[in-house]
C-alpha cells in the first residue's frame, strides 16, 4: 500500500466543467423528451415544422440524455474517481481539456444535424460519419487520459470502480468503431458496410452493449465509489465486486440478439441471446445487493441524507430493471412486449431510475467538494428533487406498463374467423391516457432537474451563501 | 466446425471459467488485498482541494 502523505493536486477544473454540463445537458435532453411526450398527447405540438417532428426530435432526445447528460456525468465522475483512488493527477491537463471541448462539439453537432434530418438511421448511433470520426478521436483521448492515469497511480491496487470505468471506455471504443463502419457518399450521407440481417445484428450488438457498458458498467463504476463514500463505509463485499465485474462484462456481450426476436436473425442466435440475457440477472443482482448491503448498519443515514437516498433508490431501480430485462428477453414474453410501450417503460426505469438518479446523487456529492463548500446551498431542495424524480419515474413506468400490455393484447387479439379484433388506431386511442400520465411523469422529473440547476447555481456562484468548507482543509 | 457441434460446449467453458473465478476470489490468500482495496475511497480525507488551476507540481509528485 502506498502511504502518500502529501496531497497530490488534482485536476478538478475538467471535473467541474463536466459536472456543470451534466446539469445543463440533463435539462436540455429531458426538455426535448417532455416535448416529444407532449407531442404524443397533443400532436399539434410539432407545429407542422419538419425540424420539430417526432421522428427528428426523438433521436435528439436519446442522444442528448444518453451521450450529453450521461456522457458528461461519466466523464466528470470518472476523472474525479480515478484521481482520488489513484492519488494522482490526470496525466495530461491538455488532453483532458480536449476531451471536454471535443465532447461539447460532438453534442452541438448532434443538436444541429439531427433536427435537420441528417441521420445514419442506426438507433443510438444516428450521427453521420464526420461526427463519428470526431467521437472516435475524443474517445481515444479519453482512453489515453484515463488508462494513463491508472497506469501512473500511486496506490498499489486499481480500485474496482476504475475497473468498471476502464471496461466502459474500452468497450465503447470497440462498439462505436465497429458499428459505425460506413461508406460515405457525401459530406452528410453514408451507408453501413454491413448487409441486411448482419447489419441488424451488428446494430443490436452495439445497441445492447451501449446499454451494458455505457449505461451500466460506467455507472456501476460511479456506484462503487459514491455509495461507499456517501455512506462512509467500505463496499459490502469486495470479493463480490470482482465476481460482479467479470461475470457482467463476460455476459453482456452476447445478449444483443434479444432485440431481434422473431426476425430474420437465425433462431439459434435468438436463443443464445435469450439464455445470456437470463444469466445476466445473476451478476446484475449481485452488484445491486453489494451496493445495498453497503448500507447495512447505516440505514439511519437515509433519513437525513437525500444524496444517499438518490444513490440507494437508483440501486433499487437498477435491480428492478435488471429483473424486468431478462424477463422481457424470454421469447414468449417478448412476443407480447416487443414494439409496445412496455419497452419504453423498461428503458426509462433504467434511464431515469438508475442512470439519472445515480448521476444526480454523484453530482450532488461532488459539487460542494469541487467548489470548496461544506455542502450544497440547500439540502432540503435536494430532498424535494429526490421526491420529484422518484414520483416522476414511477408515473412514467406505470403508464408505460399499462400501455404496453394493453397494446400487446390488442394487437394480438383475433376473432374466430382469424381477422384482427382491433385496428391499430383503436390501440393508439386506448393509449392516449397513458401518454398523458407519461408526459406528467416527465414534467415531474424535469422540474426536479430545474431545482438542481438552481441549487447548483446558488452553490457555485460568486458570493454564494452555501457554507464554506473549513479553512484548514482548504489550506491542505 | 459449426454451431451445432461446438454450441453445447460454450456453457461448459463458461461454467469452468466462472468456477475458476470463484476459486480465485475466495482464495484466503487474497483476503488482505481485497480489504485494502475496499478501503481505498475512504482513506483520503474528504476535503476540497482548491487552487489547482496552476499545475503546482502535481505532475512531478
Amino acid at each position: 500500500m502506498s502511504t502518500a502523505t502529501e496531497h497530490p493536486t488534482y485536476n478538478y477544473k475538467v471535473v467541474r466543467q463536466f459536472a456543470i454540463m451534466t446539469v445543463i445537458w440533463g435539462i436540455v435532453g429531458m426538455t426535448v423528451g417532455v416535448l416529444i411526450a407532449a407531442q404524443l398527447v397533443w400532436p399539434a405540438l410539432n407545429f407542422d415544422t419538419a425540424w420539430l417532428t417526432y421522428g427528428r426530435l426523438r433521436p435528439l432526445h436519446t442522444n442528448a440524455v444518453i451521450f450529453a447528460f450521461g456522457g458528461c456525468a461519466l466523464f466528470a465522475t470518472s476523472y474525479y474517481v480515478v484521481q482520488r483512488t489513484s492519488q494522482r493527477r490526470l496525466i495530461s491537463d491538455g488532453l483532458a481539456a480536449f476531451t471536454f471541448w471535443g465532447w461539447q462539439v460532438v453534442i452541438l453537432a448532434a443538436a444541429i444535424t439531427l433536427p435537420l434530418g441528417l441521420t445514419s438511421s442506426k438507433e443510438y448511433a444516428e450521427l453521420e460519419w464526420p461526427i463519428d470520426l470526431l467521437i472516435t478521436v475524443v474517445w481515444v483521448a479519453y482512453a489515453v487520459v484515463f488508462l494513463g492515469t491508472v497506469k501512473m497511480r500511486k496506490t498499489s491496487h486499481i480500485y474496482v470502480g476504475n475497473w468498471f470505468y476502464m471496461a466502459f471506455i474500452i468497450t465503447v471504443a470497440v462498439l462505436h468503431i465497429v458499428n459505425s463502419m460506413a461508406i460515405p457518399v457525401t459530406m452528410w450521407k453514408s451507408y453501413s458496410i454491413y448487409p441486411g440481417t448482419v447489419d441488424a445484428m451488428v446494430q443490436w450488438w452495439y445497441g445492447h452493449n451501449a446499454v451494458g457498458f455505457f449505461l451500466t458498467a460506467g455507472f456501476l463504476g460511479m456506484m462503487y465509489y459514491f455509495v461507499p463514500k456517501q455512506a462512509e463505509r467500505p463496499i459490502y463485499s469486495y470479493r463480490l465486486s470482482i465476481v460482479h465485474f467479470w461475470a457482467l462484462i463476460a455476459t453482456y456481450m452476447w445478449a444483443g440478439g434479444h432485440h431481434l426476436h422473431y426476425t430474420a436473425l437465425p433462431d439459434w442466435t435468438q436463443s443464445v441471446a435469450m439464455v445470456m440475457s437470463l444469466i445476466l440477472l445473476a451478476p446484475s443482482w449481485g452488484g445491486m445487493i453489494n451496493g445495498m448491503m453497503t448500507l447495512s448498519g447505516a440505514w439511519h443515514k437515509l433519513r437525513t441524507d437525500p444524496v444517499l437516498r438518490f444513490l440507494v433508490v437508483s440501486l433499487s431501480f437498477y435491480g428492478m430493471s435488471t429483473f424486468e430485462g431478462p424477463m422481457m428477453s424470454i421469447k414468449t414474453v417478448n412476443a407480447l412486449s416487443h414494439y409496445t410501450d412496455w419497452t419504453i417503460g423498461h428503458v426509462h426505469a433504467g434511464a431515469l431510475g438508475w442512470v439519472a438518479m445515480i448521476s444526480i446523487g454523484a453530482v450532488y456529492h461532488m459539487l460542494p467538494r469541487l467548489f470548496g463548500k461544506a455542502q450544497m446551498y440547500s439540502v432540503s431542495l435536494i430532498n424535494t428533487h429526490f421526491w420529484l424524480a422518484t414520483v416522476g419515474t414511477v408515473l412514467y413506468i406505470c403508464a408505460m406498463w399499462v400501455n404496453g400490455i394493453l397494446q400487446g393484447l390488442m394487437w394480438r387479439a383475433v376473432n374466430e374467423d382469424g381477422t384482427l379484433t382491433y385496428s391499430f388506431v383503436e390501440a393508439l386511442e386506448a393509449s392516449h391516457p397513458g401518454y398523458f400520465v407519461r408526459w406528467l411523469g416527465g414534467m415531474f422529473f424535469l422540474t426536479g432537474m430545474v431545482l438542481m440547476a438552481f441549487n447548483t447555481w446558488q452553490t457555485v456562484r460568486k458570493n454564494s451563501t452555501a457554507p464554506e468548507a473549513n479553512a484548514s482543509a482548504q489550506a491542505a | 466446425m459449426n454451431y451445432e457441434v461446438y454450441g453445447p460446449y460454450i456453457p461448459v467453458v463458461m461454467l469452468i471459467t466462472f468456477l475458476a473465478l470463484f476459486a480465485w476470489v475466495l482464495n484466503p490468500k487474497n483476503k488482505e488485498k481485497y480489504d485494502d482495496a475496499a478501503n481505498m475511497p475512504l482513506q483520503e480525507p474528504d476535503e476540497p482541494i482548491l487552487g489547482d488551476e496552476s499545475n503546482n507540481g502535481g505532475d512531478q509528485k
